[in-house]
């Protein structure tokens, strides 16, 4: 009958505040929802199928997926031209590609966002200019030439395409990182803070990482999308992973080889990287609201 | 004003001289060049890239000057006609989204443009090849013309030939060949654009002389046209230095999938072929075009819009 006001759970905790701005957006919930099935479906399925996705079978070549007449269960999504398990190779894949992306644009994110740091905080203006433009020459040449120069200078394989993109993402985070330590430094609180005596590493790590935090986010979920395509696309040109590795862009380049044998084969491997971005997009703005609001309180220490 | 602009063409000396230390150190890698010094091989080597000077295709054998005028022409086309289609109708497009914020339309839309900025190109023309020039038979799968046509090569480029050649067989084939290839282009810039021009607009509708504008009673058009398009161009300007290198990226892979002759072709048959002096002209032409138009851009919005000189702060 009666609703007892205790004070203290009034008070939302930081996590419940997080969440409650989070949620206010349905469509980013449900990618997060979509996100974590995706990320548990390739990293816990491969244990529980237990088919090895290099194995070949010469007798069980182009079975259709186990719902279409003729495919059997064991073979969920059916197999490909050597008779190896669909299913498994699309999860090894995912996960390759996936892996791959992460590491490129966490890469790139650490080396740009240091470098936009230390040129908007440096008071020599040579320096600064230096630091600022010292990656513009890889900003100017699109990200899949520096692939084929990568892989042209050193071989084809997925790590050297991983670095390319992964160097092809750096200028966006040092411009960003750099226009808004910029925007941070002049307001009075930097200068206070820098008053009481605050040396550089505090100032960044206390008072200016966290209020950038929100831009860094954003340009990291905008990267890792960008990092995903850009890296299966360098696989479907065949310079990115080779044949027996799988990975999502070769996987569908030689899927759409076969794509009237079945067009299963070219679909799916096509329809999870969209899904891969697109819940990362989802996530990645939720994230970048709910740091925008101002709840970075976790990040700091006061 | 002009000390700006200074600044900037030193900028753009500066980053050239990189450009060509990272291409020299490109060639090293790939031609060893043996015993030879490294700087008197630089000083030649740089003079003959800046006189384009380029030497000669291992695969052909034809100087690739001439190569690359055959081929530049035919990426240039798709990238105009790209950019300009995606400039014409993602700007109405952000400006109409913005002003019908949050209704179904704008809703709709929105998700829509989501599910477009995550498909892959590179997938997106083979389903269109599959569903257009295969199964229902409207458009050819690959090229810029039909091998039957013989058009003059008056100017280089396929589009103004073909018009130039009053043929309207010839024009309708041009046009058709262009179809797919421009329609999966223009789809990522479009979307882009669409979304830059719908945030800005929408922090201009914020604005009380906009507010005070449409209290007056001023058509929808009228405002749009006048008062929201001058102050969202120098928001959108400064993403383009990025749209235009994502762009080369997917022409690059469109042209590959859809064998048009041009530079991305050229390039992939290159790394494939190992005909690496083609492969360092590519990337020293391609580097110091987009090089010289980003260092263009900022100087024209300076001019043009001189409180935006220190670029807008939240990128």
């Amino acid at each position: 009958m009666f609703i007892q006001h205790d004070r203290k759970t009034d008070i939302p905790s930081n996590t419940s505040l997080i969440w409650q701005i989070y949620k206010r957006r349905s469509f980013d919930v449900l990618g997060l929802y979509l996100l974590i099935t995706l990320l548990a479906l390739i990293f816990i399925l491969p244990l529980i199928i237990n088919i090895d996705p290099y194995l070949q079978n010469p007798e069980a070549t182009f079975l259709p997926p186990s719902w279409i007449e003729g495919g059997e269960f064991r073979h969920f999504f059916g197999t490909d031209e050597f008779g190896r398990d669909f299913l498994a190779r699309l999860l090894l894949g995912a996960q390759n590609t996936l892996q791959s992306a992460f590491l490129a644009t966490l890469l790139a994110m650490l080396l740009g966002s240091c470098i936009g740091f230390m040129s908007a905080i440096s008071r020599r203006s040579a320096q600064r200019s230096f630091l600022h433009h010292m990656f513009d020459i890889i900003s100017s040449i699109p990200s899949i030439l520096l692939a084929l120069i990568s892989v042209a200078i050193f071989s084809p394989s997925l790590s050297h395409a991983m670095l390319a993109i992964s160097l092809s993402l750096v200028p966006r985070f040092i411009h960003a990182t750099y226009f808004a330590v910029c925007h941070e430094l002049s307001k009075d609180y930097i200068t206070s803070n820098m008053l009481d005596g605050a040396s550089y590493l505090r100032l960044t790590r206390d008072t200016i990482l966290p209020n950038i935090l929100d831009i860094i986010a954003k340009n990291f979920y905008q990267g890792l999308s960008i990092a995903i395509i850009d890296i299966s696309a360098i696989g479907f040109l065949g310079f990115g992973a080779q044949p027996p590795i799988p990975e999502l862009g070769n996987m569908l380049a030689s899927g759409m080889d076969l794509f009237f044998i079945g067009s299963y084969m070219a679909l799916i491997p096509g329809i999870s990287i969209m899904l891969f971005v697109i819940s990362i997009n989802l996530v990645g703005h939720g994230l970048h609201r709910v740091l925008e609001a101002g709840v970075s309180h976790g990040f700091s220490r006061h | 004003m002009i000390s700006y602009i200074l600044r900037r063409f030193m900028l753009l000396i500066s980053t050239m001289f990189v450009l060509t230390i990272v291409i020299f150190w490109i060639h090293v890698r790939l031609n060893p060049v043996g015993d030879a010094h490294l700087l008197p091989s630089y000083l030649s080597y740089t003079q003959s890239l800046l006189t384009l000077n380029f030497g000669k295709s291992l695969a052909t054998g034809a100087p690739i000057i001439e190569e690359m005028k055959l081929y530049l022409p035919a990426s240039l086309e798709l990238l105009t006609i790209t950019l300009l289609l995606s400039i014409l109708i993602g700007i109405p497009l952000g400006i109409s989204l913005a002003y019908f914020h949050r209704s179904f339309f704008d809703r709709s839309l929105v998700i829509i443009i989501q599910i477009c900025r995550s498909m892959p190109v590179y997938w997106l023309c083979q389903l269109l090849i599959v569903m257009f020039c295969i199964s229902i038979k409207i458009f050819p799968t690959y090229g810029n013309l039909n091998l039957l046509y013989d058009i003059e090569n008056v100017t280089g480029f396929n589009t103004i030939d073909a018009f130039l050649s009053h043929d309207p067989n010839i024009i309708k084939d041009m046009l058709i060949h262009l179809c797919l290839p421009i329609f999966s282009l223009t789809i990522l810039p479009l979307v882009e654009i669409t979304m830059l021009s719908r945030s800005a607009t929408l922090m201009v509708l914020q604005t009380n002389f906009i507010k005070a504008v449409f209290s007056r009673g001023v058509s929808l058009c009228y405002v749009a046209r006048v008062h929201i398009l001058r102050n969202i161009i120098p928001a959108i300007i400064p993403h383009l230095n990025i749209l235009l290198t994502n762009l080369v990226s997917s022409i690059i892979l469109v042209e590959v999938i859809f064998e048009w002759p041009g530079v991305g072709l050229w390039v992939t048959s290159s790394v494939t072929n190992a005909d690496y002096p083609v492969l360092e002209s590519i990337i020293f032409v391609l580097a110091a075009t987009l090089l010289t138009i980003n260092i263009l851009t900022e100087i024209i919005i300076t001019i043009f819009f001189p409180v935006k000189k220190r670029v807008n702060i939240k990128l």
